[in-house]
């Protein structure tokens, strides 16, 4: 499977910082879309972007914190890489618990802003890996029939066949058979990679 | 005895010392028509006189004639001197009777001289004595002149002259007793016709007007010696009142001045060189004394002095002088125009005051005030530098960027020329960008005398916004700036008055921090104040003040705020009140606080 290209996705409300930056990251070969406000840049993520977002901390009508909340609960969250005038270190505290990649002052060198891209596009890689295969696994799990799903239940918690026999009500023999199938089902060969799977599916 | 000789000789003597004495007065007081008037009259009597004592003694018929004749011309001279005296003296009268004695007694006396015999007589025949008060004296016999008539209708026209000016001025009340003069000069007028009749019937040997005459000239010198009586009193009383007015004007550090517009003449009074008792006055030019007034003020005296002139108001200036010594000395002046009937100026009176003293304190105290006002610029800077330093990281990360960029793209083969070509001129027009704003910084800081200049409204607060804006942005805030139309221009320091609405504006973003957001707006008001006067307001929709405190916004070192200083509205009061306006508070009915200042409006530009 071929990797899709990264873009970099600029917000910044002075045209001419961001034309700056524009032409810094198109030069260091990086993909580039810009954008003048925050809402611009929404309305093009309803569409499939991979990549990272660098923006301008103070902006009108949305500034950078309102655009990293209100891109938190969408289906693609990208890394977001903050720019400021100057630290502010309230917002700043906001902005890393929000989840930034990082915290820029305006006036920082190349090597640094370009440094804190390359690891937004590494998160945002990872980010995206880490998501596909949950997406995998919660369709495996997805495929277990509802007593298989029970029993998972019971073993994921540590019961023995026979345990499960008499808290379920059933036959030890349906009890293997079931069992059998849902490690089939989700491609596990062991309890403690069943339990790894689960962690990583994020059940519960 | 010879009495008549010796009565007309007493007569002719007396009049001829009242008109010696009013000749006298004349010549002091050019202006006084009226002692001319009578000086003229009592010579004429004098001659009138001594003509008619020698007439009586006339030894022909031929010679009476002759001497008849001669009598006629100071006789018209009286008249006529009369006339013009009433009208002149009583301030009442029609001159056109004064004008229409003059003609007929002319026409009289030029008749008299030109036709054969005289005005009274054609021609006398023959002369009768007469024994009278003990002389004998030639009496006429001969046949009247036609021309008479004249004689007697000049006498009726002065009687009715005298009268009417007499009753008209004690109408009006141009002068105390009028009626006492007129009367005179009707009795003797009325007198002479009688002893001129009583002459032609040869009952007496001459007409004696000399003796009426002298009735009027004394009448007429006991008028007016009364008023030189009076001004005498009005002179001393003046003096006194000039003597109370001096040490007034002494006490109060003031000197008083006239200025004669005509003569151009400076009169001054009173003030520190007023040791010696003397009436000091020192009379100069205008010329000299605007000379006299040290250069940067001569030019704000000069226009204060052309609008009073103009009818503009009073004169009101402020100047220095140097004393001998070579010190300046500060000076308030105020005037008034003083106007003749046809409303132009004739004089400008005034008092001026030394104010060296107040003027030193007034700028010790601007002094001060600058530097408290300085102090506190220092820390509203301090509280917008963070807007400011983040302004200047645009146009500086955008420099770093552009550069960064542009250098990596020389490492290319080619080199894309045109790309790197507009980076550099993005990079010039950031730099520029950059300095502007570190200028505003600097203009903030920069510490200087109180500069007054014209203040377009609209750019006043289009500079404002720019200066605030990323600060409301930070504080998610809306400034809504409403300016009413045809607003006239504001006078003063821009950067004091920006220093005030900065104060305001700063605190209303406090005061609505803690709203919701949609009630953090606060409105920019620019409207008329009372005439003169713009008015300024910064509305919030925070919490709004307790009526109680109201009053003592600003006092110093009053804060609501556990970081305020108290000395953000103490210092906007201050420069408020420095250039004459005023700063209060209002409690909004929907909730928030009202502040509001006046900036007075520049004067409207001349000759445009």
């Amino acid at each position: 499977v071929s990797e899709p290209r990264q873009t970099v996705f600029v917000v910044d409300d002075d045209a001419s910082h961001l034309s700056g930056m524009e032409r810094l990251l198109r030069a260091s070969g990086y993909r580039v879309e810009c954008f003048s406000t925050a809402r611009e840049l929404i309305s093009r993520l309803s569409n499939p972007a991979f990549g990272c977002i660098i923006t301008d901390l103070k902006m009108p009508e949305m500034d950078g914190v309102e655009l990293q909340q209100a891109l938190a609960h969408s289906e693609n969250p990208l890394p977001i890489v903050f720019l400021t005038g100057h630290g502010d270190i309230r917002t700043s505290v906001t902005a890393m618990r929000g989840g930034a990649e990082d915290f820029l002052v305006k006036t920082a060198p190349a090597e640094e802003l370009l440094a804190a891209v390359d690891r937004a596009l590494a998160r945002d890689r990872r980010e995206r890996e880490d998501r596909a295969r949950r997406r995998e696994l919660r369709a495996r799990f997805g495929m277990l029939t509802g007593r298989e799903r029970e029993v998972l239940g019971h073993v994921l918690r540590g019961r023995l066949n026979k345990q499960i026999a008499s808290d379920l009500g059933i036959a030890e023999r349906s009890v293997k058979r079931h069992r059998t199938s849902l490690m089939r089902k989700l491609e596990a060969d062991s309890v403690a990679e069943l339990v790894q799977l689960a962690v990583e599916a994020e059940l519960n | 005895m010879p009495w008549v000789t010796i009565i007309l000789s007493m007569a002719a003597a007396m009049s001829l010392t009242l008109a010696a004495i009013h000749f006298r007065v004349w010549v002091h007081r050019r202006e006084s028509r009226e002692s001319l008037l009578f000086t003229v009259a009592a010579l004429a009597a004098v001659a009138t006189a001594l003509l008619e004592a020698w007439l009586m003694h006339a030894e022909t018929p031929a010679d009476y004639s002759e001497r008849f004749r001669w009598l006629h011309l100071p006789v018209g001279i009286i008249v006529i001197a009369l006339a013009w005296l009433i009208p002149v003296y009583l301030k009442a009268g029609r001159a056109w009777l004064a004008g229409l004695i003059t003609a007929v007694r002319g026409l009289l006396v030029t008749i008299n001289f030109s036709s054969p015999g005289n005005a009274t007589f054609r021609e006398i025949s023959g002369l009768r004595p007469v024994t009278f008060l003990g002389e004998t004296l030639a009496a006429p016999i001969g046949t009247d002149s036609p021309w008479r008539i004249l004689a007697h209708l000049s006498v009726l026209l002065l009687v009715a002259h005298a009268l009417d000016a007499g009753l008209t001025a004690r109408r009006l009340r141009t002068r105390p007793r009028p009626l006492l003069l007129s009367g005179v000069i009707a009795y003797a007028a009325i007198q002479s016709a009688v002893f001129s009749s009583l002459m032609a019937r040869g009952v007496l040997p001459g007409p004696f007007v000399g003796l009426g005459f002298t009735i009027i000239v004394i009448a007429l010198s006991y008028e007016l010696s009364n008023d030189l009586i009076r001004s005498n009193q009005m002179a001393r009383d003046l003096e006194k009142s000039e003597g109370r007015m001096r040490l007034a004007a002494a006490a109060a550090d003031l000197f008083l001045w006239e200025w004669d517009m005509e003569r151009d003449e400076v009169w001054v009074v009173g003030g520190d060189d007023q040791e010696t008792d003397s009436p000091a006055t020192l009379p100069m030019t205008l010329d000299r004394f605007l000379e006299s007034i040290h250069p940067d003020d001569r030019i704000r005296m000069q226009s204060s002095l052309s609008r009073a002139l103009a009818g503009e108001g009073e004169l009101q200036a402020q100047y220095r002088q140097f004393d001998d010594s070579g010190h300046g000395r500060w000076f308030s002046v105020r005037g008034t125009v003083i106007r003749d009937a046809r409303d132009r100026p004739l004089l400008v009176r005034g008092a001026s005051r030394d104010i060296t003293g107040r003027k030193q304190a007034e700028l010790e105290l601007e002094a001060r005030r600058r530097e408290l006002a300085h102090v506190q610029r220092v820390s509203t800077v301090e509280q917008l530098s963070s807007a400011l330093v983040h302004e200047l990281s645009q146009p500086l990360g955008a420099i770093l960027r552009n550069a960064e960029a542009a250098a990596l793209l020389l490492q290319k083969e080619p080199a894309d020329l045109a790309e790197i070509r507009s980076i550099v001129a993005d990079i010039l027009g950031d730099d520029r960008r950059a300095t502007r704003i570190i200028d505003r910084l600097r203009a903030l800081l920069k510490r200087r005398d109180l500069a007054f200049e014209k203040l377009p409204v609209g750019q006043l607060l289009a500079g404002m916004e720019r200066l605030v804006q990323t600060e409301f942005q930070a504080r998610g805030a809306t400034l809504r700036v409403e300016i009413e139309p045809r607003l006239p221009d504001a006078l003063g320091d821009p950067v004091h008055i920006q220093q005030v609405l900065l104060n305001l504006l700063s605190n209303a973003l406090d005061a609505v921090a803690d709203e919701d957001p949609g009630r953090r707006t606060i409105d920019l008001q620019a409207s008329p104040g009372e005439s003169g006067w713009i008015e300024f307001a910064v509305v919030d929709r925070g919490a709004g003040i307790p009526s109680r405190q109201l009053e003592n916004l600003f006092e110093p070192f009053f804060s609501t705020k556990p970081q305020g200083t108290g000395l953000g509205l103490s210092i906007s009061r201050t420069i408020t009140e420095a250039y004459g306006g005023r700063i209060w508070a209002e409690s909004n009915p929907e909730g928030g606080a009202t502040f509001r200042f006046t900036i007075r409006t520049a004067p409207p530009e001349s000759g445009t």
